[in-house]
């Protein structure tokens, strides 16, 4: 009983907004702008909700795992040193920015390097966890973007009897990342239709 | 948007509105057969020694805002987290679901509830077991990694993510944990394809809700999909004949 | 004979309950079961009051008694004890010093025994007066049974001036009474009052010679042995001091009789634990009940000189004050049927059940405790009947309380006697507790007496209490299972079945071996050493590429033409579409660009739909401005900050909506110089997209196309991205893109730029592709030398 007049209210938005997609002149265009500021607001505040909850996690954590406490604790920390640095100083000073930056990217930079070596050996193990011809196309693809992209063909000027074929292999993955778009796209627009009749109700708690 | 971007929208709309009501009407087990994903029942197969052997498992749903234009992949990792959630909620070991963004918390926090809640068991509810692991797509896998530790056997990875779910998918084989992996992101898709046990390649994304969750409208919504990619496939052919011919 | 309304079976004339179907031939709630008949129950009923008690038995129910009606009660109880007395000296004078040698039989002592072991026996109230008395005259132990009947008597005299008669006194005396006491046979004064009611078991034919024989066993005597509870005592005591009719001899009297003494006495008297028997009567004597103590101080001197009319002269010559309570209990029984001897003696349920009921009616300390240390007594139960009821005929028929000499007391004639019917187990087992124990219930219910209130004086007519008292625990059972070796060998199999079940694993188990460790780590090392030698490379030996993308190229040409064609300074949007994982990537791509667009002192202002993507944009231009120090940062360069809401915020940019604009306040150039009246996306010259997230560059790329066509769209897209956006290359929606480091290099060759950084990372990309594309091949042919050998083995094996 609870879903349903969530149900009407998340058909009943859906519908406004596509309306006013369809008639942007229209009564209808005017409410779905203010839908969507709200939906923007929700969102935001959904954010800072949800960050809420992942202390509360943390600050849970850091008492019943003593064994990850650890990991809990550093995050409290460098929380609250950069939330309190952005409040003092705000988001738009250098030192701030310097702060957060250094940090952020540091990390991440390092994380997308651990990728790197994780998918190194998954290179070499791919035909050991893909067995048959989807993994040997697999393989194929991965080296002819590896060779062009990395600009092998560009400096060998030897080998430029191989460009048309590579050319060739170059447009199939090129083809088949389109199809594969076009394909994701329709599913999305499904997907959405099926919120939109109410067939899918993910806000049904 | 011109007049014939206008109409040819509203068609397609009006269309998937009328497929997807008549497809619901009909008869599932006569006309709408699904061709089952060999991923898909090997994972549930997995799944279900995993919670006879009391483990846990980590269901993770990407980062994607459901509001974005990659929010049908966060829906669908939603339905799929409802499916698997309903079925080890009450086990010895109730499941970890992580997620990227502040929307798709909420919302995975009330579907839990409400299953809770169904099954008389809403005292057991922790928020410690659903939560928000990270706000950027590393930071995010980055939270993700240490809840592998907490005797996981299975993860499924449903929603949209990039190339840094390698390293979720990559811990979990160090963790000797089966990895399912679905997303609609090409790079994510061929980090996973290396990586990941059982894999979901393209639109196949979309197909998990259907498979896993026998409903006769997710399975109106998958042919219709089928029907659509039909349709474009045709317009594809038809508009490189007519370029070839000269005409447009 | 009486007929059982339910089954029609005729049954005893004292039979308590249906011998057929086990139905209360007594009602409880009866009114003749509330007439007393016993004598006692004169004691029960204030003196002062007792022509106003509604229950004076004697007047109404006695037949026998030759009191005249228009006697007064009082003086009709007088009378009838002082008979009673005369015939119990005149038989106790004769045959006392022939019986005390009987005393000394097995028998006897295991029944005095028993009643010792039985810690909820109703009469270990008796042991309470007794120990105190015990306790007050070292005289008291050393009664000799023996002694002359002057001095005993004389002993007694003295005692029975503390005899506690009064109503609470009576109330404990009367829920020990028999409620069969209403049978006209039996309520001779001699039978209800003298003769013990254990006695009357080993009636004979000749009733006279064996009651005599009852009479004359010292009935104080064997008050005294029972209220002696040390074993001194017990060893005093001599075969010659106990009376003959309990000695099991072949001379008594009691080998002609149909049942010997030793016979009657329950087998269960064997198997009684002594020690334990002692061991609860040391604690008893360790404390005396306080209402003991109470009733002795509070005899009134009335109530004494009452005692002394109202008692009997035996008692008052033969047994001391506490005997007298014991006594009474078991003259109380005199009136009833053996049933009711048999039930204290057995120790069974119910008589733990009257014991525990007692204790509390007298709301004493003592007994209460003793309950306390012991284990709750569990239900009466069939499978807790013992052997020696069940299999003894003589003391059982069809129910555990009906006994073979109350018929044959009444059944004048063996040949007519009907046959008692053998109920079948199965019956027997679905009775309820109530057609079992009827007698039990009866008791509880007659015997209370309430001391208050309105209804003071009544019994009965709450009975309540004591039904919540008849229920306690079950009892706890202990088994032992044998298990042969079969079966530990079957059950093992049993368990090996479910082991393997569950030790089932959900996949392969992992592979941390060796081997994996061995080629996890020299792969990371190849890597790692190829790149640093890369890395050492001089530029100068670094291959360029020659060969440019034709994205690149037109990248590179829309660049030069916002820069050399514009007429003013160019204002470009840079669009931050990254977390900041690719920023080393990113910077090398952008860096040239935004050199180039400082040279021409351009606007730039900085968005992301992303928060850290503001921060890395400022990086970038930081980073591109250590080039060109004369470029005013401040000034020409504006951070737009984050814009949320996804798809929504960038179309509401795009669409210059009030929800997306962000903060253009300030006196930086550019901000007043987009802050226009049409909005701020309409006054830039060109969009550059600085990505490596193909799906958020997408949102960018679709909706500036769809919203603004006419912009310029460039894009920075690291490696990642580029097989996502090419589509959008080929398509227009992107007018010209640097794709990856391949073509920053194309862009630094087109440009002619010297950036050393770039050309030693465009080495390393390029090395780097080639291990990859090595540990897929060396992948590759290591499975299939594991194919070749597993093969080989398979074939060899």
């Amino acid at each position: 009983m609870k879903s349903i007049p969530v149900t009407i209210l998340a058909i009943f938005s859906g519908l406004i907004v596509l309306a006013g997609f369809f008639f942007p002149n229209s009564f209808a265009a005017i409410i779905r702008t203010y839908a969507l500021e709200m939906a923007i607001i929700l969102a935001a505040f959904a954010s800072l909700i949800a960050i809420t909850n992942l202390i509360i996690v943390h600050w849970n954590k850091i008492f019943s795992e003593p064994d990850q406490s650890i990991y809990s604790a550093v995050f409290l920390v460098g929380f609250l040193c950069i939330f309190f640095a952005g409040i003092i100083f705000s988001p738009a000073n250098s030192f701030f920015s310097r702060l957060s930056s250094s940090v952020i990217f540091t990390v991440e930079s390092s994380l997308l390097a651990l990728l790197g070596l994780s998918l190194a050996i998954a290179c070499f193990k791919l035909f050991q966890k893909r067995k048959g011809v989807l993994g040997i196309i697999f393989g194929i693809s991965t080296i002819v973007f590896l060779l062009t992209l990395g600009g092998f063909f560009s400096t060998n000027i030897q080998f430029s009897f191989l460009k048309p074929i590579l050319a060739v292999l170059n447009s199939l993955p090129l083809a088949g990342a389109r199809g594969i778009l076009l394909g994701i796209s329709i599913g999305a627009i499904v997907t959405g239709l099926r919120v939109l009749i109410g067939a899918d109700r993910p806000y049904s708690g | 948007m011109d007049n014939f971007q206008f109409n040819l929208a509203f068609f397609i709309i009006i269309f998937l509105i009328l497929a997807l009501i008549i497809f619901f009407l009909f008869d599932r087990k006569k006309f709408l057969r699904i061709r089952p994903l060999q991923a898909l029942v090997q994972f549930k197969k997995v799944f279900g020694f995993s919670i006879e052997q009391g483990k846990r498992m980590h269901i993770s749903l990407g980062w994607s805002k459901i509001e974005g234009a990659t929010g049908a992949a966060s829906l669908v990792a939603l339905d799929s987290m409802a499916t698997y959630a309903q079925q080890s909620l009450l086990g010895d070991r109730p499941p970890i679901i992580t997620n990227g963004s502040g929307d798709l918390t909420l919302l995975s926090q009330d579907i839990i509830k409400k299953y809770y809640r169904e099954n008389n068991a809403i005292e057991r509810y922790n928020d410690s077991r659903v939560f928000l692991s990270g706000i950027s797509p590393y930071s995010y896998v980055a939270g993700s990694m240490p809840i592998l530790n907490q005797d996981v056997a299975t993860q499924s990875i449903i929603g949209h993510y990039g190339p840094e779910a390698g390293l979720l998918v990559e811990a979990g084989l160090r963790k000797d944990v089966f990895t399912l992996a679905a997303t609609d992101s090409l790079a994510g898709q061929a980090t996973m394809f290396a990586l990941a046990d059982e894999v979901l390649i393209g639109e196949e994304l979309f197909a998990i809700s259907p498979i896993i969750d026998e409903k006769a409208v997710n399975n109106a919504s998958l042919h219709t999909q089928d029907l659509l990619r039909y349709l474009a496939i045709f317009g594809l052919i038809l508009s490189a004949l007519l370029k070839l011919v000269g005409i447009i | 004979m009486k007929i059982c309304p339910l089954c029609k079976k005729e049954n005893l004339e004292d039979a308590v309950i249906c011998i057929n179907c086990g139905f209360d031939l007594n009602p409880t709630s009866s009114a003749e079961e509330t007439v007393k008949p016993d004598w006692l129950e004169s004691f029960r009923v204030d003196p002062q009051n007792s022509q106003a008690d509604p229950y004076s038995p004697e007047t109404d129910n006695n037949p026998t008694d030759s009191t005249p009606q228009d006697s007064p009660d009082w003086l009709t109880r007088i009378r009838e004890r002082k008979q009673v007395d005369q015939d119990f000296e005149s038989i106790q004078n004769d045959h006392i010093l022939q019986n005390t040698d009987k005393f000394n039989s097995k028998g006897t002592n295991e029944l005095i025994n028993s009643l010792r072991q039985d810690p909820l026996d109703p009469n270990a109230d008796a042991e309470d007066l007794i120990n105190r008395l015990r306790s007050d005259d070292e005289e008291n132990y050393s009664i000799d049974l023996s002694a002359d009947e002057d001095d005993r008597s004389s002993f007694i005299s003295e005692k029975s001036t503390d005899l506690p008669i009064n109503d609470e006194w009576v109330a404990r005396f009367s829920q020990i009474e028999n409620p069969s006491t209403d049978e006209p046979e039996e309520k001779t004064p001699k039978d209800r009052s003298v003769i013990p009611e254990w006695i009357k078991q080993h009636r004979t034919s000749n009733a006279s010679e064996r009651i005599e024989d009852a009479v004359e066993n010292p009935v104080s005597n064997w008050i005294e042995k029972y209220g002696n509870n040390d074993e001194s005592f017990l060893e005093k005591a001599s075969d010659d001091q106990l009376p003959d009719w309990i000695q099991p001899s072949e001379d008594s009297g009691y080998e002609n009789s149909e049942e010997n003494v030793a016979e009657s006495v329950p087998s269960w008297l064997d198997d009684q634990d002594t020690s334990e028997s002692l061991e609860f009567t040391a604690e008893e004597e360790q404390s005396q009940p306080n209402w003991v103590n109470e009733i002795n101080q509070q005899a009134s001197t009335e109530d004494e000189l009452l005692a002394d009319d109202l008692l009997p002269d035996w008692i008052t010559e033969d047994i001391q004050d506490d005997e007298i309570d014991l006594l009474r209990t078991s003259n109380t029984h005199s009136s009833s049927t053996k049933e009711d001897e048999i039930k204290p003696q057995a120790g069974s349920r119910s008589m733990k059940w009257d014991a525990q009921n007692l204790g509390g009616e007298k709301g004493t300390g003592k007994k209460e405790s003793g309950r306390m240390d012991e284990p709750a007594p569990p239900p009466f139960q069939l499978d807790q009947v013992p052997n020696w009821l069940e299999n003894n005929e003589d003391l059982l028929n069809t129910s555990f309380f009906e006994e073979k000499e109350t018929k044959e007391a009444f059944v004048p004639d063996s040949s007519n006697q009907i046959e008692p019917g053998e109920l079948p187990a199965w019956l027997k087992a679905m009775r309820p507790l109530e057609a079992i124990v009827p007698t039990v219930i009866a008791n509880l219910e007659k015997k209370h007496i309430e001391r208050s209130g309105p209804l003071a004086g009544l019994k009965g007519v709450l009975s309540s209490q004591d039904s919540s008292q008849i229920y306690s625990p079950p009892p706890m059972y202990t088994s032992t299972l044998n298990i042969t070796d079969k079966e530990k060998y079957q059950a093992a199999i049993l368990d090996q079945l479910f082991k393997d079940e569950t030790d089932f694993q959900t996949k392969s188990a992992p592979k941390t071996s060796f081997a994996a460790f061995i080629v996890r780590l020299v792969i990371s090392l190849i890597i790692l050493g190829s790149l640093t030698y890369s890395y050492l490379i001089p530029p100068a030996y670094i291959e360029r590429p020659i060969v440019f993308p034709a994205e690149t190229v037109r990248f590179a040409s829309i660049v030069n033409g916002l820069i050399l064609n514009a007429d003013t300074t160019p204002l470009i949007l840079v669009v931050i579409e990254s977390e900041g994982a690719s920023q080393s990537e990113l910077q090398i791509l952008t860096k040239s660009v935004f050199e180039r667009f400082m040279l021409k002192n351009s606007g730039i202002a900085i968005v992301s739909s992303t928060p850290n993507g503001t921060l890395l944009g400022d990086n970038l231009i930081q980073n591109a401005s250590v080039s060109n120090p004369s470029y005013n940062l401040d000034q020409r360069v504006t951070n737009l900050g984050y814009l949320p809401g996804g798809t929504t915020g960038i179309q509401g940019f795009l669409l210059n909506d009030s929800i997306s604009l962000p903060s253009l306040s300030g006196d930086n150039s550019v901000s007043t110089s987009i802050n226009g009246a049409n909005g701020p996306f309409s006054r830039f010259d060109a969009v550059l997209l600085v990505t490596d997230n193909a799906e958020s560059s997408k949102l960018w790329v679709e909706q500036i196309s769809l919203l603004q066509p006419q912009t310029v769209m460039l894009v920075a897209a690291a490696a990642q991205s580029v097989p996502m956006l090419m589509p959008y290359v080929e398509s227009n929606q992107i007018d010209g893109m640097e794709a990856g480091l391949y073509g920053a290099a194309s862009y630094a060759q087109l440009i002619q730029s010297d950036n050393s950084t770039l050309w030693s990372f465009w080495n390393l990309q390029r090395i780097g592709a080639y291990i990859f594309i090595l540990l897929i091949f060396a992948g590759g042919i290591w499975y299939l030398m594991q194919l070749l050998f597993k093969s080989r083995s398979s074939k060899s094996g």
